[in-house]
């Protein structure tokens, strides 16, 4: 019996200790921290999920003129009552004033305020070195960037490897970046380029590493149309040519493909007889002999008979 | 990107196409919800007639007005406008900061025209109720961005530079 009841008791204490282990006290404050990296401002905080049955989480801020008002505090509309842990904060920190800013917590019936230990300014952000990809393609360098961010400005240095004091350095204003090996007058070889961010706000810089290409001989911009000219003008040769000779060439070729075959002796002396087609008419005809100047009998010879058959009856 | 603005002998830095980019995110609602639309409290031509050497300290109390009454005068029940205000605002207030520095040098000091001028708008708006006032404001910014869009050229720099000579 006082076995079962030790039992009991333990079970109970265990199962107590376990409920009350589960609902940890609420913390004094969150551990705020905002992270800022390329003008990408994401506030972050730890959870309380595990103090609390239900919570959620508002982000408030405040800058120099919500200080001036009153030092009221603004609500981020796009992280209240929330009940993840982060909250993007770029377009609410977009002037160059300094933020306070906090997270409300609601855990039950509990409020927890807990506020950035820092104000924040945006130019505070790191600057991270520009993501670049590097390609050759037909004498041309071809450069491919990242998500270009607000306030941040990319310079690339282009040059000939060992020809680095004579670098040109452009500007970079899309996502993508072609640079003409022949058209800015250097041959082939090996190319290198570097990327640059720069922040306007505060003049803060980093690069990236040089990243070097081989960049082969590109056809100079004569070539295309002289190598057509010659295929056309090889053309016209070779089509002249063979216009000429065809007519010898064909003799001699039905002559030597279309072989002559002798006949046979049977058909040697052989001689066809004409055939005659004779249609009877089916009209009365005369007929008419038709005689030719040298077959015409002498006229004057026959007038002269008959006028003398007249004159002596 | 932010862009220098000569105003007289004050120079001024400015993210412009920022500030255009935020206006127009409430510019629209704006415009349709000013009920006053026969007033006019920001003309384009009485910025551009200003002498180049009142350009700096006709800014400085256009943006302190726009601070002290127009955006505190702002209330919205939409939450995404009041950010948007939130930023203009301390945008605002940053500038007037690089201000601050100009006039301790005198280099922002605003002639007797000028200051008639800066007169008419802030009484014209103090004839409005406060809320459609400040609506009435925050719609014309785009006058007020274009006069500054319009530091930006050297031909409008030469411009009031000619203006200041005469």
């Amino acid at each position: 019996m006082l076995r079962t009841r030790s039992l009991f008791e333990t079970v109970t204490s265990a199962f107590l200790i376990a409920t009350l282990s589960h609902a940890a006290p609420l913390p004094t404050s969150l551990n705020v921290s905002i992270q800022s990296e390329n003008m990408r401002h994401i506030l972050k905080w730890s959870s309380l999920q595990d103090a609390c049955c239900s919570v959620n989480y508002t982000v408030r801020y405040q800058g120099e003129f919500e200080y001036m008002q009153n030092a009221r505090w603004q609500d981020e509309p796009l992280c209240v009552d929330i009940v993840r842990t982060e909250c993007d904060l770029t377009v609410a920190l977009s002037s160059d004033s300094d933020y306070n800013i906090s997270v409300l917590t609601r855990c039950d019936d509990a409020t927890l305020w807990t506020q950035l230990p820092k104000s924040f300014n945006r130019r505070d952000t790191v600057l991270l070195a520009p993501k670049m990809d590097v390609r050759q393609r037909d004498g041309q360098i071809e450069v491919l960037f990242g998500e270009r961010q607000n306030h941040i400005n990319i310079n690339l240095k282009i040059w000939k490897e060992g020809d680095e004091q004579n670098a040109s350095i452009r500007e970079i204003t899309g996502q993508r970046f072609h640079y003409d090996v022949w058209q800015e007058g250097g041959g082939g070889g090996v190319y290198c380029v570097k990327a640059e961010a720069v922040l306007d706000l505060s003049n803060k810089q980093n690069s990236t590493d040089k990243r070097c290409v081989q960049v082969q001989e590109p056809e100079p911009p004569w070539l295309i149309p002289v190598a057509a000219g010659v295929v056309v003008t090889l053309s016209l040769v070779l089509a002249l040519i063979l216009g000429l000779m065809t007519p010898r060439c064909s003799f001699w070729l039905r002559k030597f493909v279309l072989k002559k075959e002798p006949l046979p002796g049977a058909l040697l002396d052989w001689t066809k007889p004409p055939i005659y087609i004779f249609i009877e008419p089916q009209e009365s005809t005369h007929t008419v002999s038709l005689l030719g100047p040298s077959q015409e009998p002498d006229r004057t010879l026959e007038v002269k008979e008959t006028c003398d058959e007249e004159m002596c009856p | 990107m932010g862009r220098k603005l000569h105003l007289g002998s004050c120079t001024l830095t400015v993210h412009t196409h920022e500030l255009r980019h935020h206006f127009q995110q409430i510019q629209h609602n704006m415009v349709t919800q000013d009920n006053h639309k026969g007033v006019r409290l920001l003309r384009g031509e009485t910025m551009k007639s200003l002498q180049a050497g009142d350009s700096c300290c006709f800014l400085r109390q256009l943006l302190r007005f726009y601070i002290e009454k127009v955006f505190s005068g702002y209330t919205s029940s939409q939450s995404l406008h009041q950010r948007t205000t939130s930023v203009l605002a301390n945008s605002f207030l940053s500038m007037t900061k690089d201000l601050r520095a100009c006039h301790t040098q005198m280099l922002c000091q605003c002639s007797q025209e000028a200051n008639l001028k800066f007169d008419i708008i802030q009484e014209t708006y103090d004839k409005l109720e406060v809320a459609a006032a400040s609506v009435k404001a925050i719609g014309e910014l785009d006058s007020l961005l274009e006069w500054l869009e319009s530091f930006h050229s050297k031909d409008h720099k030469h411009h009031h530079h000619d203006d200041d000579a005469k």
